[in-house]
C-alpha cells in the first residue's frame, strides 16, 4: 500500500501528502518504511502533509518522532503541515509542538 | 434532579475497527452530556482516551474483545476498559517486593515528561505524570516514543489500573470532571 504520494520536489524539498484518514496502530510501521524509502538524503526536507488524516493515535506517534530522529542524524529535516485541531490539540498536550516544526500549509513553510 | 447515564460497548481488538467504535462512544457522550458543559474540549478528551484504551488494547492485552462502560453524571464522565488479556505489569511493577501503598514507581521518562504509577494497594495503581514546563524546545533525541500512558494522564483527573486475581480482570479506570 502506498500512503505517501510525492507532491512536488525541488533540489531541498520533498513534499508529500499521506493518504490515509486514520493514522493508527495498523499502519504506523508501513508509514515509516515508506517514508524512508522516500528520504533519499538529496533533499534537505521533507514537508508531510497530513490534512486528509482525522486520527492519529499514539502508535503513529511514536513512528513521527521516529522518522524525525532519522531523518535529523542526516543534518536533515521533517516538518509537518495541514494538522486538523483535534491533531494539533494532542501534539499540544503532549509538547510535541515544541520538537516538530509546524506549519499551516505547503505555502506557509519557509523557503529552505 | 441530578441525572445520569450509562452504557456498556462490546469491540473487537481488530485494529481497523477503531474509528467506529470511537464515533460510538462519542455519539453516546454527546447525547448525555449536561447542556452547560462546552462540547469539544470534553470530546477532544474522551476522543483521546479512548483511542488510547483502545490501542492498549489492540497492541497489549491480548484478548479478543475489549468491554468499554461509560457513565455520566452531572459532574464527572467515567470510562472503564475492561478485558481479560495480559496482566499490564510494566517493570513488574505490581510484583515488586516491599512496595507498599504510596510507592512511586517510574514507568516512563523523557527530557519533558515523567510518568510514574503510584501504588494504591496490591492490585491497584494510579497513574501520575510530572511536566518539566522549563524545556521550551527540546532535542527530539531526548523525546520517547511511546505516548499512549502519558496521553492518557494528562488528558484525565484520574486513570487507574486494577487486576483482579481470582478472575484475571484487568480494569482500566479514568474519571474526568466536568466543573
Amino acid at each position: 500500500m502506498n500512503m505517501i504520494k510525492i507532491y512536488k520536489e525541488d533540489q531541498n524539498n520533498l513534499m508529500v501528502d499521506l493518504k490515509l484518514k486514520e493514522a493508527n496502530v495498523t499502519n504506523a510501521d508501513e508509514f515509516k518504511v515508506e517514508l524512508m524509502k522516500l528520504f533519499d538524503k538529496a533533499h534537505k526536507r521533507i514537508i508531510l502533509n497530513l490534512n486528509q488524516v482525522e486520527y492519529v493515535d499514539s502508535s503513529f506517534l511514536g513512528a513521527l518522532v521516529s522518522s524525525l530522529k532519522h531523518v535529523i542524524s542526516y543534518n536533515c529535516e521533517l516538518v509537518l503541515v495541514g494538522l486538523c485541531k483535534d491533531i494539533t490539540d494532542l501534539f499540544a498536550l503532549i509538547r510535541l509542538d515544541k520538537v516538530f516544526k509546524i506549519y499551516n500549509t505547503f505555502n506557509d513553510v519557509p523557503a529552505y | 434532579m441530578p441525572r445520569s447515564a450509562s452504557s456498556e460497548f462490546v469491540f473487537s481488538t481488530v485494529a481497523n475497527s477503531s474509528i467506529i467504535s470511537l464515533k460510538e462512544i462519542l455519539d453516546f457522550v454527546n447525547n448525555n452530556l449536561p447542556d452547560n458543559i462546552a462540547k469539544v474540549p470534553v470530546n477532544f478528551k474522551v476522543k483521546v482516551i479512548v483511542s488510547e484504551l483502545l490501542n492498549n488494547a489492540i497492541k497489549h492485552a491480548g484478548d479478543a474483545e475489549t468491554t468499554f462502560h461509560i457513565f455520566i453524571d452531572d459532574e464527572t464522565i467515567g470510562i472503564q476498559k475492561t478485558d481479560y488479556g495480559r496482566r499490564f505489569n510494566p517493570n513488574n511493577l505490581l510484583s515488586m517486593p516491599g512496595t507498599s501503598p504510596g510507592t512511586r514507581i517510574k514507568i516512563s521518562e523523557d527530557v519533558i515528561h515523567k510518568v510514574y504509577a503510584i501504588i494504591e494497594n496490591q492490585s491497584m495503581i494510579r497513574f501520575t505524570c510530572v511536566e518539566d514546563t522549563t524545556v521550551s524546545f527540546p532535542d527530539v533525541l531526548d523525546i520517547m516514543e511511546h505516548f499512549g500512558l502519558l496521553i492518557i494522564t494528562k488528558s484525565a483527573d484520574k486513570f487507574t489500573y486494577e487486576y483482579d486475581y481470582v478472575t484475571g480482570l484487568n480494569k482500566f479506570s479514568v474519571i474526568l470532571r466536568l466543573n
